[in-house]
This record gives C-alpha cells, structure tokens and sequence, in this order.
C-alpha cells in the first residue's frame, strides 16, 4: 500500500489495520510524519513535526498489538493537536512570540486521553494567535494556507489543524471553537468540524481565552471518525471545574446504531441564515441540504434565532472581555518571553514591554477592547449589556429545541474561503465573518460542520460547509444527522488537488 | 415563537461615546499594560473604534429584565475534597521561567 492510500484511510480504518497486524503504527507514523513535513510545512499548517516522540509512541502501540493486548480505539491513528494544546513533547507556542519557546511541563487531559487510546500525536498545528481570528493570518509564524487552494486562506483560527485533515497529513485533528473555530475552519477546508456543548470535554491544558466560550472538538474527515475522537476526548475530569459531570458516551456506537434513531424529525432551518449576504453556493448548499433531509424523511421548519448582527456585538465583547482578563498572566515573569531592560526600567516596565513586544496586533486590540468594556463607567453599558443580549439569544435557542426541533440549520459562513490579505487589514470586516458560528458559543450548545458543496470560484473548486446546532449533550443525534448527509451524499469524499 | 419571555418595556441604551480617540487608547494601553508606537495606536483608535461603533447594534435588542448569562452552565461550585494529591514538580516549574535563582523566580528590584 501506497502513502498516500495508507493515509487517505479514515481513523476507524486505520485503528483496525494496527490492530489486526495488516498494518503497523510505525509505518503508518513514519508516512505522515514525511507528509507533516512536506506538504504540511508548505502549507505552514504546523509549527513543530514532532517526530521522535511520534516513533516512540508508533513503536510502543505496534509492541502492545505484538504481546496481544489492546492499544485502544486511536491504535496507531496518526493525529495533530491545535498548538494551544498542552503537550510535553516540542512546544506549545499558541502561534504567538511569547511563547514560541515554551515548554508544558505537563500535558492536557485531551492529550492524556487520546495517548491512552493509543493515537500517536505527530505535531502541533499552526493557528491564530492566542485562537484570534478567522483566518490563520494572525499566527506570529506565519499564514496557514487552503489546500484547495493556495492563495486562499484555511479558515480560523484552527487553521493548519483543518488544512492538515483536508491535506491528509492526518485522519484527525483537535481545534478549539471559541466563536466559530473548529466550525468555519472545517467549512472552508472541505471536512467535518465537531464543536461539542460546553463541558463535555475538559479544558485542563487548552491555553485560556474566553473561558465561557471556549471548547475542544474534533476535525476529521467523516463523522464516523469525528465521534470516536470525541468519545475518546470526552467525559468528566475534576482538574476542569467546568466540566460538566455527564457520564461518557461511545459516539461511533451511536452512529453505527442509527437505525434505532428514535429523536424527532423536525429540523429548523434558520431564517438569518439564508440572506442576500451569502454567497450564491451558500445558499445553493442550504437548499440542498434541506432537499436531502427532507427525502430522508424528516421535516423542514422555518425558524428565528432573534439575533444575527446583535450576537456578533455580543460576542465581541464578551470575548474580549474575558481576553483581556485572560491573558494578564502573560507577563513575562513566570514563563514566556521576558522583554530585555534597559539600565534603570523596573518591574512594571518587564510587564509592558513584554506584552508589547511578545502580543500581535490582533492580540493586543481584543486585550484592550476587553480592558474598555470592562473599565469602569462602561462596564454595564458594553459587559452587562452584552451578557443579557446572550441569554436572549439562548432562549430563542431553547424555544426552538421546545417546539421540538431536534437540529437548526445554518451556513457556516457567509462565503466559500476568501483570498489571503483580503480581509486581514479591516478586524471588523473579519469579525462579520463569524455571524453564523458565534451564537452556539454563546449559548454553549454542540454543533458539526458538514462539507455539503462546492463552489466554482475564479476556475478552483471550493467547499462549503453547512452546520447543525443541537440542544446541549445532543451530539450523538448531531453525528447521526451528520452520517445521515454522509449516507446520502459524496462532498465528505473530495479531495483538494495534491 | 416570542423574541424573549422577559420581553417588556425598552432597555437602557449603551451611551454615546462609540469613539476612542488617541488619548483613550493610550488609557486603556496603561490599564492592559500595553505601550504601542503612536502610529500604532492611531491605528487602534480608528479599528476599536469601528467595533465600539458596531456593537451598538445592542440597542435594538430589549433587554429589560433580562439576567444576564456569564456561563452555558449552571454553575455550583465545585470543591475538591480537602486531600493532598500530587502536584507536578517545582523544578518544571522554574524551568519555563525567564530567570530564577535557587527557588525562586527572579524579577528586577520592585523596592528602591
């Protein structure tokens, strides 16, 4: 079997071949590690291949199948971390100067958890700095580039984790979704992004940056292989207080049980996701997704979020708010870059020239943006309002799940992937850019990214991705809603050029 | 479907001030210890400020009785048994600090 066959096997695949002896972990390792290098640095859709500790952990899964034990449901599976991803091995640079040569003294419990399962981490994934921004322009390493197409941006700030799943560097990659992250990412690159409901999985070792908005997930490049990543991810930790105590779940098990689907059959397609502003395949996806749902059987219902531009407002200052909090601890004094001084500069002279010179300008206008609306005078105008416009927007949530909708449908974006630069001067322009994804962070709810089209622009073929929002701990019923699309569809199939 | 059940009469508006001009840029600078060049900072001023004029789009939303939301989550607290349990090691630790000296991390002098 070829390298490019080995890797273009989904997860579950792969999982089977080292555990029944058809293929080995090293072997499977050493492909993407070569593809991780060549075609991942290309892209620059990772900051660091981590190739020995890859081996090692290759060798040790290949030694356990050897003596007959089990290494669990990843066995072997080659997989990239989004670099705001604690790990003990390389460096956890969150794409930023700061900390472009720090080292976790410990790993996050995602990683702990897909290391017992017997994933092999194979390396760290370019991203927004800090996980600001929509695009992957941010990173103080550079611009993550779309493997559909090269002038084009992969979407933020998961950037290189999508590019490299897209790329087939790996069958799967971790990202954070704080307001669109893992979602709109997975939509511009062609695969399947899974944003699970706040709590499900622990954040103990995902680098801080909204903390009620911040969430791990999956991107893979089905939803068969996005569930067992979060089945193995998943779960109660008591080091993440904000983790809610639900019992684990075998997602894959759900999907593979979809004939005793017993949820409703209602999806609510949302009226403030088919404006004039989308793009013309944007629409032309919503409708089709619509059309194939409705010939599986289930029932289309116009509804109303009751926000659209007013959740962007709100998740702009929330965000920032909780930014600017946040990353105070960047100071330069316990890790991270320390700023050289001058004869006679102090200690509160470390603290200003160490953000300074170590923050991106994307970094250093959401700490200050949060550091307004939170100063005094303007706390209740801006921070308070805000917080009563996000429980508006998550009643008008709840109201629909009530009527009995089992999923909204939504574009998860307005666009197919636009060109580098083309946005990156204008933060606004940028920001208008997650009006469909911003909500779900907002309320907390699960949602998946679904690649359902393809759009024909300047001669290249984009995907576009469309996403389904679940109550909160419905994403068993997202992922058979998603193998359902799957079941009836061939864009989770296609693959960039190269 | 209503737009709220706390719907009810209009809500406080956010006040006036959408715009940051220099000076308050460099406030806010100090206060998120933060020092831009000047050109820099004009262009904060200008960039913020088309987001400050943004978020007023809040204002159409009514508000009035609403709680705020902070958390997705009910939130209990949630404490730990009061049991020692491993930590990781001190030495790690210092490792990722800039400077230390013996056990401690070291900054410049704070007292004159």
């Amino acid at each position: 079997m070829s390298d490019t066959q080995m890797l273009n096997m989904s997860a579950v695949e792969m999982a089977r071949a080292v555990r029944d002896r058809s293929l080995s972990a090293r072997k499977l390792a050493e492909a993407a590690l070569n593809r991780a290098e060549t075609v991942g640095r290309s892209l620059n859709a990772v900051t660091q291949v981590l190739a020995d500790s890859a081996l090692a952990s290759a060798d040790a899964v290949d030694f356990a199948v050897s003596r007959g034990e089990d290494p669990g449901p990843l066995a072997g599976v080659p997989m990239v971390l989004k670099d705001n991803i604690c790990t003990r091995e390389g460096y956890t640079t969150c794409g930023c100067r700061f900390l472009e040569r720090y080292r976790s003294p410990f790993d996050a419990t995602c990683v702990e958890r897909l290391r017992g399962a017997g994933a092999v981490i194979i390396a760290k994934a370019n991203l927004d700095e800090f996980a600001m921004g929509g695009s992957g322009e941010n990173s103080a390493f550079g611009a993550t580039r779309n493997p559909w197409d090269v002038s084009r941006v992969p979407g933020g700030s998961s950037s290189g984790s999508a590019a490299c799943v897209a790329a087939g560097i790996a069958p799967i990659a971790l990202g954070s979704d704080t307001g669109g992250s893992i979602r709109q990412p997975a939509g511009f690159c062609g695969i399947t992004g899974l944003k699970p409901t706040y709590g499900r999985v622990s954040r103990w070792g995902l680098v801080a940056f909204a903390s009620s908005l911040d969430q791990l997930g999956p991107l893979a490049r089905n939803a068969q292989d996005a569930a067992v990543a979060l089945s193995v991810i998943s779960g109660e930790d008591p080091r993440d207080s904000t983790c809610a105590r639900v019992a684990r779940e075998d997602f894959a098990d759900a999907i593979t049980r979809a004939d005793r689907d017993n949820q409703p059959r209602i999806i609510g397609v949302a009226r403030q996701g088919r404006g004039s502003g989308n793009h013309p395949s944007v629409n032309l996806a919503i409708e089709q997704a619509m059309a194939l749902y409705r010939d599986a059987g289930f029932e289309l219902v116009d509804v109303d979020l009751h926000a659209g531009d007013e959740a962007i407002a709100a998740y702009y200052i929330i965000a920032a708010a909780e930014a600017s909090s946040n990353l105070a601890r960047f100071d330069g004094v316990r890790y991270g870059r320390r700023a050289e001084l001058s004869p006679g500069e102090g200690l509160s002279d470390l603290y200003t020239r160490s953000r300074t010179e170590g923050f991106g300008p994307e970094v250093q206008r959401r700490i200050m943006l949060g550091t307004y609306v939170l100063s005094s005078g303007y706390y209740d105008a801006y921070y308070n309002t805000a917080l009563k416009a996000r429980r508006v927007i998550k009643n008008a949530f709840d109201a629909i799940f009530a009527r009995g909708c089992r999923a909204v449908l939504l574009p998860s974006s307005p666009g197919p992937a636009f060109k580098l630069g083309e946005k990156n001067n204008d933060p606004l322009a940028m920001y208008l850019e997650d009006i469909y994804t911003v909500s779900v962070n907002l309320a907390g709810l699960p949602a998946i990214t679904i690649p359902a089209g393809i759009a024909s622009v300047e001669g290249k073929d984009l995907p576009v991705g469309v996403q389904l929002i679940g109550p909160a701990l419905s994403e068993a019923s997202l992922l058979r809603l998603a193998s359902v699309f799957e079941s009836r569809s061939s864009f989770h199939l296609r693959r960039p050029p190269g | 479907m209503s737009p709220s059940p706390e719907s009810g009469s209009p809500a406080p508006t956010p006040p006036a001030p959408a715009a940051l001009s220099a000076d308050d840029v460099a406030k806010v600078a100090r206060l998120a210890q933060l020092n831009p060049a000047p050109a820099q900072a004009a262009a904060y001023a200008h960039q913020l400020s088309a987001v400050l004029e943004y978020v007023q789009k809040l204002r159409s939303m009514d508000l009035t009785n609403v709680e705020p939301m902070t958390s997705p989550l009910d939130m209990e607290s949630r404490l730990d048994a009061d049991e020692p349990g491993p930590t990781l090691d001190r030495d790690e630790f210092l490792r990722a600090a800039p400077d230390h000296w013996n056990e401690f991390v070291r900054v410049p002098r704070v007292i004159e």
